[in-house]
C-alpha cells in the first residue's frame, strides 16, 4: 500500500467567475520529491493555498498525511513546512529569531542548546550564518528567500510545500536550495512549483502539470518525458522530397521539423509509437534515393520539450 | 484514507489557541520596549510641557498640573492606541504576514488572541508606567505647593475655560488614583478590541483607522450627552475618570465589567471574521 503525502480529490476554486482550479485531482507519494508545474496563472499557488488552509476550496477535498484540509488543517500544518511565493515575514524579528520562532511553533521542537545548535546548523545551510542577528527589513530579496527556507524546514517536517523556492535567487543561491532538496529527499516529501525545468529535472522523481486550473500530467518523471513522445534527429544532403511525403505519411510521425543548414538538413522526427518508429524508421531513410544521410539518432528529450507539448508554449520562464 | 507514516508520532491537536504562547511572545515584542516607551515619553512629555509653565508662572496650584496631565494624557493615550492599532490584523493581512503565520501550526483564534493581549498589555502598562511615575511627582509638588484650589485660577496657567469641571480639586487619594489609571487602561483595551474587530472587517486601513476615531468621538459625546443612561458601558469608565481626577466617589465595577465583556465579544467578532477570511 502506498503512503501519500498529498491527496487531492476533484479541487474547485472559483473567485467570481474564474475559475482558478477546476476538478483538479493527483496523489504525491510520501518520500517524493514532486515539482508542480504550469504557467502562470494555471492554478499552483492557489492549489498549495488550499493546502495550507489559507483559501477554501469551492468544491473537493485534499488531505495531508490522511487529515483533511480544512476540518483537521491545523494538525496537517503540524506535519508541513510552508514557504509562500514572496515570502513577507514580520519586519521586528531577527533572522535567527525568526527561524528559532517557527520552530517552537511545532509540537516536539527542540529545546535550549539544542534547538539553538539546529536553528545555527540550518542558517549555515542556507547560507545565513553570518547574517543570523540581522533584522529582516536588512536583508536582500534572495537572502529573505533563503530565510523562508531555513524558516519551512527548521522543524524537519514531514512534507515542505515551497511555492517558487528559486525565485530572487543567483545561481549559487539556487543551486543551495536545490542540494537542501537533495539532501532532505526520502525523509521527508517535497512539493515544490517553479519555473525552471531544469530543476525539476535535477531533484525531482515526480512530476504534476497543471494549466488552466486542470491537470494534464502527473506521474514519475521518466513515465512523463517517456509519454510524451520521442524525437528522431536526421542529418540528410540531398533531394528528400519523396523521402519527406514518405515519413509524414507514416502513422506513428506525429511531427516533423525541417531546419536548412545550407547544403544540409536537419529533420526532427516526433513520433507517438516507438516501436513501429523504430521498426520503420531506419528501413524508410535507407530506401531512398538522391540523398545521402549524415546523422542519425534517438533525441535527448528533455522537460521542457514535454512541458511544451502538454500545455504549449506559454509563459516558459 | 492513507495510513499514519510511521515516523508521524508527533504530538497531535486542532486547539484553535494552538500555538497562542509563541505568537504572543512575538506580539508583545512589537509593543515592548519601543511603543510602550514612547507612550510613556509622550505621557511623561504631556506632564512637562504643563509642570514647565506651573514652575516658571509660580503660581502653585497643583490642581492645574494633575488636571491638564491626566486629561490630555487621557485624550493622548486614546488617540494613539488607535493609531498604533489601526494595522494590527489589517496589515498583517495587507503585508502578507498573516499567511506566513497561519501557514504554521498555530490556530486562527491565537493569532488574534495573541495580537489583542499583547497589544491590551502594551497600552496598559504605558498607563501604569505613566501613572507611576507621575504620582510621586505630583505627592512632590502637593508638598510645595497647594493641594486645594479654585478651578477658577487655573486659566492663571492655562488660559483654559475649564471651570465648569467644579470648584475645588485636590489630590486622590492613592487606591482613587489606581482607580482612575485602571478606568483609563481599560478604555485602552477596549479600543484595541475596536480596531482589531474593525481590521478584521474592513479592508481598507484609511477606513479602520477613521472608524477607530469615530469610536473615541461617540465615547465622549456619549459621555457629554448621555452619561447617566450610558453608564453600563464604556462611557461609565470615562465618566469614572472625570470624577476621580475631582476626588468624587466613583463606580468602576459596573462599567469595567462591561467594558470588559465588550472588549472580549468585539475579539470573538474579530476571531470569526478572521477564521473565514481567505488569505492570499
Amino acid at each position: 500500500m502506498i503512503d501519500y503525502a498529498i491527496e487531492v480529490r476533484n479541487l474547485a476554486k472559483r473567485y467570481r467567475k474564474v475559475r482558478a482550479l477546476d476538478g483538479v485531482s493527483f496523489d504525491i507519494a510520501a518520500g517524493s520529491v514532486c515539482g508542480f508545474l504550469g504557467p502562470n496563472g494555471a492554478g499552483k499557488s492557489t492549489t498549495m493555498k488550499i493546502l495550507m488552509d489559507l483559501i477554501r476550496p469551492s468544491g473537493g477535498h485534499a488531505f495531508v498525511h490522511g487529515h483533511e484540509v480544512g476540518r483537521a488543517g491545523l494538525v496537517a500544518r503540524t506535519r508541513i513546512g510552508y514557504l509562500p511565493q514572496d515570502p513577507v515575514f514580520p519586519a521586528h524579528l531577527t533572522v535567527r529569531g525568526l527561524v528559532m520562532y517557527t520552530a517552537r511553533l511545532y509540537p516536539g521542537h527542540p529545546t535550549g542548546r539544542a534547538l539553538r545548535r539546529r536553528v545555527d546548523e540550518m542558517l549555515d545551510n542556507v547560507g545565513l550564518a553570518a547574517k543570523a542577528r540581522r533584522r529582516m527589513t536588512g536583508l536582500s530579496g534572495g537572502e529573505r528567500q533563503r530565510v523562508g527556507i531555513a524558516q519551512a524546514l527548521i522543524a524537519e517536517p514531514d512534507l515542505v510545500i515551497l511555492d517558487e523556492p528559486s525565485a530572487g535567487l543567483d545561481p549559487a543561491g539556487r543551486r543551495d536550495v536545490l542540494n537542501l532538496i537533495a539532501a532532505i529527499s526520502g525523509d521527508t516529501t517535497v512539493f515544490y512549483s517553479t519555473h525552471i525545468l531544469d530543476d525539476v529535472e535535477r531533484v525531482s522523481d515526480s512530476v504534476v502539470m497543471i494549466n488552466h486550473g486542470k491537470v494534464v500530467a502527473q506521474g514519475p518523471l521518466a513515465s512523463i518525458l517517456e509519454a510524451s513522445g520521442q524525437e528522431y534527429v536526421v542529418g540528410l544532403r540531398g533531394d528528400t522530397t519523396a523521402l519527406r511525403a514518405r515519413l509524414t505519411a507514416e502513422p506513428w510521425v506525429s511531427g516533423l521539423v525541417a531546419r536548412d543548414h545550407g547544403s544540409a538538413e536537419e529533420w526532427r522526427i516526433q513520433v507517438d509509437d516507438s516501436p513501429a518508429a523504430a521498426d520503420g524508421l531506419v528501413p524508410a531513410l535507407a530506401s531512398g534515393e538522391g540523398y545521402a544521410v549524415l546523422e542519425f539518432h534517438l533525441s535527448d528529450r528533455r522537460l521542457e520539450d514535454a512541458y511544451l507539448d502538454l500545455i504549449g508554449a506559454q509563459s516558459v520562464e | 484514507m492513507t495510513a499514519e507514516p510511521a515516523s508521524l508520532s508527533r504530538i497531535e491537536t486542532n486547539h484553535p489557541f494552538r500555538g497562542i504562547g509563541g505568537m504572543l511572545g512575538v506580539e508583545l515584542r512589537v509593543w515592548f520596549p519601543w511603543r510602550v516607551l514612547l507612550l510613556t515619553i509622550a505621557g511623561l512629555g504631556i506632564y512637562a510641557t504643563i509642570y514647565i509653565p506651573w514652575r516658571i508662572s509660580g503660581v502653585k496650584q497643583l490642581g492645574a498640573l494633575f488636571l491638564w496631565s491626566m486629561a490630555l494624557w487621557l485624550i493622548f493615550l486614546l488617540f494613539a492606541t488607535i493609531s498604533l492599532s489601526e494595522g494590527t490584523v489589517l496589515g498583517d493581512i495587507e503585508r502578507g504576514t498573516a499567511s506566513w503565520l497561519v501557514g504554521m501550526p498555530i490556530g486562527r483564534p491565537a493569532v488574534i488572541a495573541a495580537k489583542a493581549a499583547a497589544s491590551a498589555a502594551g497600552v496598559s502598562a504605558a498607563v501604569y508606567i505613566v501613572g507611576g511615575v507621575l504620582y510621586p511627582l505630583f505627592e512632590a509638588a502637593s508638598r510645595e505647593g497647594v493641594t486645594r484650589f479654585r478651578v477658577d485660577e487655573l486659566t492663571e496657567v492655562t488660559s483654559a475655560p475649564i471651570g465648569k469641571w467644579g470648584v475645588y480639586v485636590t489630590l486622590p487619594e492613592a487606591g482613587q488614583y489606581f482607580a482612575i489609571l485602571t478606568a483609563i487602561a481599560l478604555l485602552g483595551v477596549f479600543l484595541v478590541a475596536v480596531m482589531i474587530a474593525l481590521g478584521s472587517m474592513i479592508r481598507s486601513r484609511t477606513a479602520v483607522f477613521g472608524m477607530g476615531l469615530a469610536c473615541f468621538a461617540a465615547l465622549m459625546v456619549g459621555w457629554l450627552i448621555a452619561r447617566d443612561a450610558l453608564a453600563v458601558s464604556p462611557v461609565g469608565l470615562v465618566t469614572a475618570v472625570t470624577e476621580g481626577l475631582q476626588t468624587k466617589p466613583i463606580e468602576l465595577a459596573v462599567p469595567a465589567a462591561a467594558t470588559v465583556a465588550s472588549s472580549l465579544a468585539l475579539v470573538a467578532l474579530a476571531t470569526w471574521n478572521f477564521g473565514r477570511r481567505e488569505l492570499s
